[in-house]
């Protein structure tokens, strides 16, 4: 997306040398991405690209990313502000690169590092940089660090506050052994976190290229000046919502350790050129890790407000500032030390942006999507590989159908909204781990029905091709559904289940092992021939189904995005294949012409 | 009002982590601590601990019945009392300009 900047009196910088300093950052934003993704060693980064990139001012205000991970964009900040209140402003020396993952102190969850490099310019520092990164093995008690049914912050990996990664270029050796003593794949986490500490470089080399162009004092008051025309604009996109209080609320079903549902209650209130976003009257905090933070909580609620506002307003501190969170302690939406919190980030958040949306469905009907399928289906597995004996941890997440919008349907599987990544593709899953991928498609009938319907889930099934892997998973929406707004319906639920070896039948884990969720569990060994299957959920519609044209109707029979059953049932019409092998459609009583 | 600024410091030796107890900020170093129902209940800024004690209940996941302030008014002033860290910031940023 390429921004759009206006010129006003106050502003330093004239209106192109803005636009172009404007783009120049959020394309080494992208550039650092790119580095990454082709240096790193784990799949998490090359193919997933489960990281985000960001460009800070030197008192650690946000100005300029690019389009990668939303929750990361959103917690980075945080992240940040605390690394430096915590470190102060006068501790960097050029070449020191800083490393933190702590929820506690405003990291998403134990898997995301956070890498900070400050930029010098004739021995003053004039920008932070920094990334964030889902590492694949952060040391938790399963492999892959989802533990689905975690009690505590301490099973989910180790936690590092902020630390010096590299003094003046030097690792610092004694961190470094502590993380590698700690992950089960150390070589891949040294590929990984080198890959963001080569990313950082570049960061640094573009900006020191683009100060020497420009000049301190020009690079100074644009980013100044993009701050306040971001602001100004995210502050006019408010104003255009109507005044008041708006309230929606949805359910997490279980939280892996008890068998009881979690409320997440959101009041929006508009106040003119400004939003917050009051979780008071949430549930308390869970016993197993679907929690949340603060920083996690507020980065679903910005997310939700990007999708729904301008995106050509320059993204940076300033679009942020009208934007304003409360969540209460001790609730879901910001649990307390040392709640375990790993599936907030994964499950929560998409929740948050759901119920924004649904806040806001009457405010802005032209705008607002149905709920998306909510979950990031988090498949982590982990074991020896046969053969060399070496270990390995995977994290592997899928899309969903997301909502339909009130223009066009949902999109089919794509990874939930707080992701913005890519899932693994069959042939880097079955290259690298022991698990063959038996099939994988769209799943008819999954997306909600509506005049604009929700986009479809997906199945997979796998066989596992070693001795013994041990599995993981967080999932949501599996009773609870995805819902449809304005008369849509709700999407299909999530699913993970499991066939022995010579088996017919799939049955839940929770029967077959006795887990207390049968969607959120750790560390279950599956043998040679054993398989999983993973469904996917579908988004919710958007408007009346009996609204939606039979010609779309139709085009959907033709594709298998749904059956014949579904357009009788959902949309009113008999459909008969002709013999030709044409779908042909007629209206059945009391369903609507679309006017 | 019966609180005090306390200062994480050194660092490595503040075990405690702290929330502002109303719109639930993490705060990294400088907390307003307030004395609510004999317990150091941090909050943002002083005047966070104000709004809250009027309008909120502990632990702050439901809001008083009987509060008279309206929610919107109740968020002005939070909006401007809850950024403490941001103040400090922007403070810093309009020295240097």
């Amino acid at each position: 997306m390429t921004t759009r900047v206006s010129s006003s009196p106050d502003l330093k910088v004239d209106q192109v040398t803005l636009t172009v300093i404007d783009n120049y950052l959020a394309t080494t934003c992208r550039e650092m991405g790119i580095a990454m993704m082709r240096t790193a060693y784990s799949p998490m980064f090359n193919e997933s690209l489960d990281f985000s990139c960001v460009l800070f001012d030197k008192y650690g205000r946000m100005i300029s990313q690019a389009e990668f991970c939303p929750s990361q964009i959103g917690t980075i900040k945080f992240t940040v502000e605390w690394m430096i209140d915590e470190l102060g402003p006068d501790v960097y020396k050029p070449g020191d690169v800083i490393i933190m993952n702590d929820p506690y102190r405003g990291s998403g969850h134990i898997p995301e590092h956070t890498l900070l490099k400050a930029v010098f310019h004739k021995g003053e520092i004039v920008a932070f940089v920094a990334n964030c990164a889902h590492l694949a093995e952060p040391g938790a008690k399963a492999p892959g660090g989802l533990a689905g049914d975690a009690t505590d912050i301490f099973q989910e990996g180790l936690r590092l506050p902020p630390l010096w990664l590299q003094r003046e270029g030097i690792p610092q050796e004694d961190i470094w052994k502590i993380i590698f003593a700690n992950h089960r794949t150390p070589k891949t986490t040294y590929g990984d976190l080198m890959a963001m500490v080569g990313s950082l470089n570049v960061a640094e080399r573009r900006l020191t290229s683009l100060i020497e162009k420009y000049g301190l004092e020009t690079y100074q008051n644009a980013t100044n000046d993009l701050i306040r025309i971001a602001e100004r604009r995210m502050r006019e996109e408010i104003r255009q919502i109507p005044d008041g209080e708006y309230f929606f609320e949805d359910i997490i079903e279980d939280d892996g350790v008890l068998n009881i549902p979690y409320t997440v209650r959101c009041k929006v209130v508009v106040d003119d050129d400004q939003i917050t976003c009051d979780f008071t009257g949430s549930s308390l905090q869970a016993a197993g890790p679907m929690n949340g933070t603060f920083a996690v909580t507020a980065s679903a609620v910005y997310n939700a407000l990007m999708h729904l506002t301008d995106p050509t307003i320059p993204r940076n501190e300033g679009c942020y500032r009208p934007i304003h969170t409360i969540a209460p302690p001790g609730t879901i939406v910001n649990c307390e030390f040392p709640a375990p919190l790993v599936g907030g980030n994964t499950e929560l958040s998409p929740r948050i942006t759901d119920i924004i949306f649904g806040a806001l469905a009457n405010a802005l009907p032209d705008r607002v999507p149905a709920s998306q399928g909510g979950t990031s289906c988090c498949f982590l597995f982990g074991g020896a590989q046969p053969g060399s004996g070496d270990l390995y941890s995977h994290f592997h997440f899928e899309g969903t159908g997301w909502g339909g919008r009130p223009t066009k349907d949902g999109n089919s599987q794509i990874i939930v909204i707080n992701g913005n990544c890519r899932n693994t593709p069959v042939e880097v899953f079955e290259t690298r781990y022991p698990i063959r991928v038996e099939s994988y498609r769209l799943l008819e009938d999954s997306g909600g029905a509506g005049e604009n319907r929700g986009g479809l889930g997906i199945e997979r099934i796998m066989t596992m091709e070693a001795d013994s892997i041990t599995v993981s998973a967080i999932f949501n929406r599996m009773t609870v559904d995805p819902f449809g707004i304005h008369g849509g319906k709700p999407g299909k639920n999530s699913g993970i289940y499991f066939r022995r070896k010579g088996s017919k039948d799939w049955e839940t884990f929770s029967n077959a092992f006795g887990t207390t969720s049968p969607s959120k569990f750790s560390n279950i060994t599956l043998r040679r021939g054993d398989q999983v299957k993973i469904i996917a959920p579908g988004g919710g519609g958007w408007g009346d189904p009996m609204r939606r044209s039979s010609e779309r109707v139709e085009a959907d029979l033709r594709e298998g995005f749904i059956t014949p059953e579904a357009a009788e049932h959902d949309y009113g019409l008999k459909a008969e294949l002709d013999s030709d092998g044409n779908w042909n459609v007629t209206p059945r009583i009391g369903r609507k012409d679309k006017s | 009002m019966s609180g005090k600024w306390i200062e994480r410091s050194p660092m490595y030796l503040s075990f405690d982590l702290y929330n502002c107890d109303y719109c639930g900020k993490n705060i990294p170093r400088s907390i307003w601590l307030e004395n609510i129902d004999e317990e150091q209940v941090p909050f943002c800024s002083p005047k966070i601990a104000e709004v809250y004690i009027r309008t909120r209940e502990y632990p702050a996941n439901t809001r008083r019945s009987n509060c008279s302030m309206s929610l919107t008014e109740e968020l002005r002033v939070v909006r401007a009392g809850c950024s403490a860290l941001r103040d400090r910031r922007d403070a810093a940023i309009a020295k240097a300009e």
